[in-house]
């Protein structure tokens, strides 16, 4: 057997020698947490680079986009606009400040009574904007004023006026007449403006006139039209 | 020292060189831009809804009508024409029979508007708008029938543009004895008015005067 294997031309080395040790590998934690720290600021690195980019053309579309915005402003559009709104408002304040003399002095006609002569109307504006209604009377006796006094607290144009500068004289008795006694006062009332505004009578056109049902104000002067129902729905419209 | 532990510490100053040089700077700055980002949008979402507001403004305006518009140019127009105003005041009283014993323009006042607008620009140096109202008073002195004066006064109310009365004075106004006797054979009264008409000038403040309204003729 042994001269057999010993006339063999391949030749053996003994099995003891070619057995491979198994190899030990060493892991160092170090160096993996250093592989992975670089790896990951390399990445982290990318990330930003490429976040960076994403925002910048993030903002350059939202700064294209304010530039659009922008050119669509149109500085006379906003000129028109303002200038009508004001001159709106301002219409609208000086049409709702007046106060109707007319009302007024039919106010004065409805409360006056026979026994009361009007001798004097003061209506006059004062540098506050108040009004001060200022009325000279004369009536035959005192019984007569009280009651005018009453009659003008329940009337709605002329409610809450004063009667004050009451006077009383007498005249004399001569021969040819009697003597006559009479009260003098004077009725005082303020006014806030637009308390008492203007009456608009307004009709409507026939079809003839106008092509449909439309308003329009009666004027007997021909300068005369009034233009309240546009401002105060102009008003409506253009104020925030 | 082998080969493979310096490496490692080149990696890591690398790496610890990339993190401080470039990724923690490139961070501050992507903060900088979407803080520039956050005031952008802001600023056109802001830009938008003006514009949006300013054509529905523009809009409501496009869809009064001319004539109203036109109306409301003569109620307050830009200037005052004191001869035509005069002239459409003689007009209505002579209209209703009342006999003009006096006609005078007073001076005109001004005084500056609280309804002016704040409009704040987006570039340019561009002047505040504000607006300026002025008006006029013009003394009036009728005599005729009571009658026909409350019906000038009616006219008055009524007219184009506004012709308000601020002193309406009608007999003695402090009753003495003496002014009753005095008053008590008048047949016709006298009437002494003071009327106030008003411009609005949204432009003089601007430099560019111009006329938006018209004082319309008297017949």
């Amino acid at each position: 057997m042994d001269s057999s294997q010993s006339s063999s031309f391949i030749p053996k080395t003994p099995m003891s020698g070619t057995l491979n040790k198994r190899r030990v590998r060493k892991i160092y934690i170090f160096t993996y947490l250093i592989y992975i720290f670089f790896i990951s600021s390399l990445l982290a690195a990318g990330g930003t680079w490429f976040y960076k980019v994403s925002t910048q053309n993030k903002l350059a579309a939202v700064q294209s986009e304010l530039n659009e915005e922008r050119k669509k402003f149109n500085q006379a559009d906003l000129e028109k606009v303002t200038e009508l709104d004001s001159l709106i408002i301002e219409a609208n304040k000086i049409l709702t400040g007046q106060v109707s003399v007319v009302q007024i002095l039919e106010a004065v006609e409805r409360v006056t009574l026979v026994a009361v002569d009007m001798r004097g109307f003061l209506f006059e504006k004062d540098i506050n904007t108040k009004l001060v209604l200022e009325l000279s009377a004369e009536a035959s006796d005192f019984n007569t004023t009280l009651f005018q006094r009453q009659v003008l607290s329940g009337d709605a144009v002329l409610g809450g006026a004063t009667v004050t500068g009451v006077t009383y004289a007498n005249t004399a008795a001569s021969e040819d007449s009697k003597a006559k006694s009479s009260v003098l006062f004077t009725v005082e009332k303020d006014i806030l403006p637009g308390t008492i505004l203007p009456q608009v009578q307004t009709v409507t056109l026939p079809p003839t006139v106008s092509s449909g049902p439309e308003e329009q104000t009666t004027s007997s002067a021909a300068a005369t039209e009034s233009v309240q129902p546009l401002v105060n729905d102009n008003v409506e419209l253009l104020t925030p | 020292m082998n080969y493979s532990t310096i490496t490692q510490f080149f990696f890591l100053i690398i790496a610890i060189a990339m993190v401080f040089t470039f990724t923690r700077p490139t961070l501050v700055s992507i903060r900088a831009i979407q803080d520039d980002i956050f005031l952008y949008a802001d600023a056109k979402d802001k830009v938008s809804e003006f514009n949006n507001q300013l054509s529905n403004l523009l809009a409501k305006e496009q869809s009064f009508q001319r004539t109203d518009l036109h109306n409301l140019g003569i109620y307050l127009p830009t200037t005052i024409d004191t001869l035509a105003v005069m002239s459409d005041i003689e007009v209505i009283a002579r209209t209703h029979h009342l006999v003009i014993s006096k006609l005078a323009s007073g001076e005109e006042t001004s005084s500056q508007s609280d309804v002016s607008l704040e409009v704040e620009y987006v570039e340019g140096d561009e002047i505040p708008v504000v607006e300026k109202t002025s008006s006029t008073d013009f003394e009036l002195t009728v005599s005729g029938d009571y009658e026909d004066f409350k019906a000038m006064l009616v006219d008055l109310e009524r007219n184009k543009y506004p012709l308000e009365v601020i002193k309406l004075q009608i007999g003695a106004v402090s009753v003495t004895q003496e002014a009753v006797v005095s008053e008590a054979g008048a047949t016709e009264s006298t009437y002494d008015l003071t009327l106030r008409t008003y411009a609005f000038d949204y432009a003089e403040s601007r430099g560019q005067s111009e006329v938006v309204g018209e004082i319309p003729p008297a017949m």
